[in-house]
């Protein structure tokens, strides 16, 4: 399936349980995300790199136990390198757009959720952070040395809502898409993250 | 039970996708480069080499082997560079832990008060020079005795291109040989 196909059968998908839905929340959240590439070639080993998480959740609730998430969130994305006693950074900053299917298993003091869905995600800034030396911008762009701006990904999250509106999530988004533009090569990124959030209102 | 049938379809999916993807090629963090050897050819025959070796690191002895290149005027030569630690008194070869890294690495060579053409022959996993294999192009005898190549090996992570210069990334090692064409 093309990648055009499989937006508008997210966004033909999002209109529909829209339209069913009963119920609306807003909340906000942040958090922390392990981050890190995968490339096709050897050579020195990537390590996860700490970084930041933040976002607005709209849920469309779809009944008692379903419900819809998406929202828009920044997300702290890259990975690093331990290199003769030190630790070289790569810092990519992206706006996340993501859209899960959860389902929720009701408790005494809340519900755990379950989900998973597609995310979109908008590249806007890329540096390598290194020992001694500057910073190093890389371009977003279609340049050898730049690195993509559509960052295509699926998310699976699991968690815990509380009955008073707070939420802890633990997330696993996968990269789909090659970041490199170069032939033979391939670069995709991941990212855990772990978040706190809060639903405004009941 | 269709939920649990969900819930453990959900859970598969979780957990076999957080599984982590490792590099086909994996190389670790390298050891500190405490000593280069320089070795200069002509049609497969040795006819210099050149070593630093600072055992103890950079900053704290002075290095126990520090040569001047000598070479002649007017000839070609290839070069080949190793690397290796020799710390704690034992000697580990890293020429090709770094090769394997090459994705991160690259050399370069400056010369300074000296006419000599340096070129790069051997290339990286993508096709990007890298520079322990050399093709070097004297001209006129050196006439000052502050002739020198440096050597640098750059590490480059994530971002090594085709077509660098000396600027980009930090110094795994540089030494800055005296050199001497006759």
């Amino acid at each position: 399936m093309s990648t055009t196909k499989k937006i508008m059968v997210a966004v033909f998908a999002l209109v529909t349980l829209q339209a069913t839905a009963q119920k609306v929340k807003f909340g906000a959240k942040a958090g922390v995300n392990l981050a890190n590439q995968s490339l096709s070639i050897g050579g020195e080993d990537y390590t996860s790199k700490l970084g930041l998480n933040l976002g607005l959740v709209t849920e469309f609730s779809l009944g008692k136990s379903l419900s819809l998430q998406t929202g828009i969130g920044y997300s702290n994305r890259g990975a690093g390198i331990k290199h003769a006693g030190h630790t070289d950074l790569l810092v990519i900053n992206t706006l996340e757009i993501p859209l899960n299917v959860v389902y929720k298993i009701p408790s005494a003091k809340g519900s755990f959720i379950l989900g998973a869905g597609p995310n979109v995600g908008l590249n806007l800034s890329a540096k390598v952070k290194e020992h001694n030396a500057p910073d190093e911008e890389i371009k977003i762009g279609s340049g050898i040395d730049q690195y993509k701006a559509l960052d295509f990904g699926v998310n699976f999250v699991t968690g815990y809502e509380f009955n008073k509106n707070l939420f802890v999530q633990l997330n696993y988004n996968a990269g789909l898409t090659n970041l490199a533009n170069i032939s033979g090569f391939t670069q995709r990124g991941s990212q855990f993250g772990l978040t706190v959030g809060y639903f405004f209102g009941k | 039970m269709k939920k649990i049938l969900i819930l453990t379809i959900l859970i598969a999916a979780f957990f076999s996708s957080c599984k982590k993807v490792d590099d086909a090629q994996n190389n670790s963090d390298h050891a500190a480069l405490t000593t280069m050897i320089l070795t200069f050819k002509q049609a497969g025959t040795i006819k210099y080499t050149a070593t630093f070796n600072d055992p103890d690191g950079i900053g704290g002895a002075n290095p126990i082997q520090f040569d001047t290149i000598k070479l002649n005027a007017n000839q070609t030569y290839q070069a080949e560079l190793v690397l290796q630690n020799k710390t704690g008194g034992t000697t580990k070869d890293m020429t090709a832990e770094i090769r394997t890294a090459g994705r991160e690495h690259e050399f370069f060579y400056t010369p300074t008060n000296v006419s000599i053409g340096i070129v790069k022959t051997d290339v990286d996993i993508l096709g990007y020079p890298l520079g322990f294999n050399t093709n070097w192009q004297t001209n006129a005898a050196t006439t000052t005795n502050t002739a020198t190549v440096k050597v640098q090996l750059k590490h480059k992570p994530f971002n090594k291109g085709p077509n660098d210069d000396a600027s980009k990334g930090h110094d795994d090692i540089n030494i800055n040989f005296p050199i001497i064409i006759n």
